[in-house]
């Protein structure tokens, strides 16, 4: 499913226009991303967790010509997904 | 910070933003992640502009030990969602660290210190700096103190051969005495003073030689005696920058006595010009390394960083750390480079520049290349 098939159906859902629900969308997005970009955890019952965590940064060896690299901490997102949901999709 | 924000919490940041009832934001958000997991166990796969991509991917039973009892079972295949997040959001959440790049270590590299973050920067060798100057101060003395006998001692035939060399020496080396007294006042005026004293004695010395000297300068040609007077323009402009009002006037006395005597006057300006040679020779000695002291000088009042490219010289401005703003993007913003970050952590002292809260007040060194 891709984004105009998901929209699509949120308007249908929702008995708003395509328009109005991207509209929406848009700042549901925007939302999230402010509050991740805080380093806030996102979750959502029955759904899961969206948390952001840091990387140190590491030294990793290219095998093939054993250079040694730095690589540099990060922030990552992960989604960890609720056990009710997995259980759900696994029935 | 790191606190837990719900569904509901989401709503309401959905409804502030677009001027909607709660209500309707939940309801709306609730069909948001509804419509997700309908379709993952549909479709195995819902992608979402600017949030990203959820995927379900089956896995296949295998094979496993019990750590415990080493008694072997068998996990179960299971689906397994995954969530890969979109480009825009995977930028915005590692903003920043936006700046780093994976870095080749050359070899030798020690990775131990890695574990243990200390910043702390060794202070500049500033006894090198300070012994520099007192060399300094040393030479000019010597140099001084051997002035009047100099002046005493050379014939003035001698200083006439050599005048038109040292002439040009001297129109060379005007601008860099300048820079001496300039730069040695600060340091120790009194060196300048001496200077100025030892000179105004070694005159009324050498005056009454002149009428022996005068015989011998008399006798060369009209030439050098342009020369001598073209040298006595050269001393009284130098005179002048020594700014010293008692040295004016002698001059000016010498000046009209120059109508009445002109022979004697000529060997004046003659002496004179042994004064001078005895300076340009010590300003040309001393000339390459005055100019860097100005940076020196000015470098050793602050710490430095060793080995670094830059040398700071001063503080530029004070920044306040607003939110959002870390070290690098405001080296880079600033001095164009992310790597100067380094110098504004050394000249503010940080301690962890990890950690530097919003709203620090920064003092922004002046940097200069070296």
């Amino acid at each position: 499913m891709n984004n105009k098939e998901f929209l699509a159906e949120l308007s249908r859902r929702m008995n708003i226009s395509v328009r109005d629900t991207t509209a929406l969308m848009t700042g549901l997005v925007a939302e999230i991303t402010n509050q991740l970009e805080e380093e806030n955890v996102i979750s959502i019952q029955g759904f899961g967790n969206f948390e952001v965590k840091k990387k140190l940064e590491r030294v990793v060896v290219n095998p093939g010509t054993k250079q040694r690299m730095l690589v540099p901490p990060k922030m990552v997102l992960n989604f960890r997904v609720s056990s009710t949901m997995k259980e759900r999709l696994n029935a | 910070m790191n606190s837990k924000i719900t569904l509901v919490e989401l709503a309401e940041g959905l409804a502030a933003r677009k001027g909607i009832s709660k209500k309707e934001a939940e309801t709306f958000v609730r069909n948001v992640f509804d419509i997700i997991e309908a379709n993952l166990a549909v479709d195995k796969l819902v992608k979402i502009k600017g949030l990203g991509t959820f995927k379900l991917v089956s896995v296949e039973s295998r094979e496993s030990v019990n750590v415990n009892t080493g008694e072997r079972f068998v996990i179960e295949g299971h689906a397994r969602v995954t969530f890969t997040p979109d480009a825009v959001l995977r930028d915005q959440v590692n903003k920043p660290f936006a700046d780093f790049e994976t870095t080749i270590l050359n070899e030798g590299v020690d990775t131990t210190m890695m574990e243990s973050t200390d910043f702390s920067l060794e202070p500049l060798p500033e006894v090198e700096t300070e012994s520099e100057a007192v060399t300094l101060l040393e030479d000019t003395e010597e140099v001084v103190e051997e002035m009047p006998e100099t002046i005493a001692e050379i014939p003035s035939d001698e200083l006439e051969a050599e005048t038109p060399a040292e002439n040009l020496e001297e129109c060379v080396a005007e601008a860099p005495v300048s820079v001496i007294s300039t730069v040695l006042a600060p340091v120790e005026p009194s060196v300048v003073e001496e200077i100025k004293e030892n000179i105004p004695e070694s005159e009324p010395e050498s005056v009454p030689e002149s009428p022996a000297i005068a015989e011998s300068v008399e006798r060369k040609s009209g030439l050098r005696i342009s020369w001598t007077a073209i040298c006595a323009c050269l001393l009284g402009i130098l005179l002048l920058m020594f700014g010293c009002f008692y040295l004016g006037t002698k001059w000016n006395k010498h000046a009209s006595a120059e109508a009445d005597k002109p022979a004697v006057v000529a060997a004046t300006p003659a002496k004179k010009m042994a004064a001078v040679p005895q300076q340009s020779v010590q300003s040309q000695e001393e000339a390459p390394t005055p100019k860097e002291p100005t940076v020196e000088e000015l470098a050793a009042k602050y710490p430095q960083l060793p080995g670094g490219e830059y040398l700071i010289v001063g503080e530029k401005e004070e920044h306040t750390l607003a939110r959002g703003e870390y070290l690098y993007q405001l080296a880079r913003k600033i001095y164009g480079d992310k790597e100067t970050a380094a110098y504004i952590i050394l000249f503010n002292g940080i301690d962890n520049p990890d950690n530097v809260p919003v709203g620090t007040k920064l003092k922004l060194p002046e940097l200069v290349k070296k």
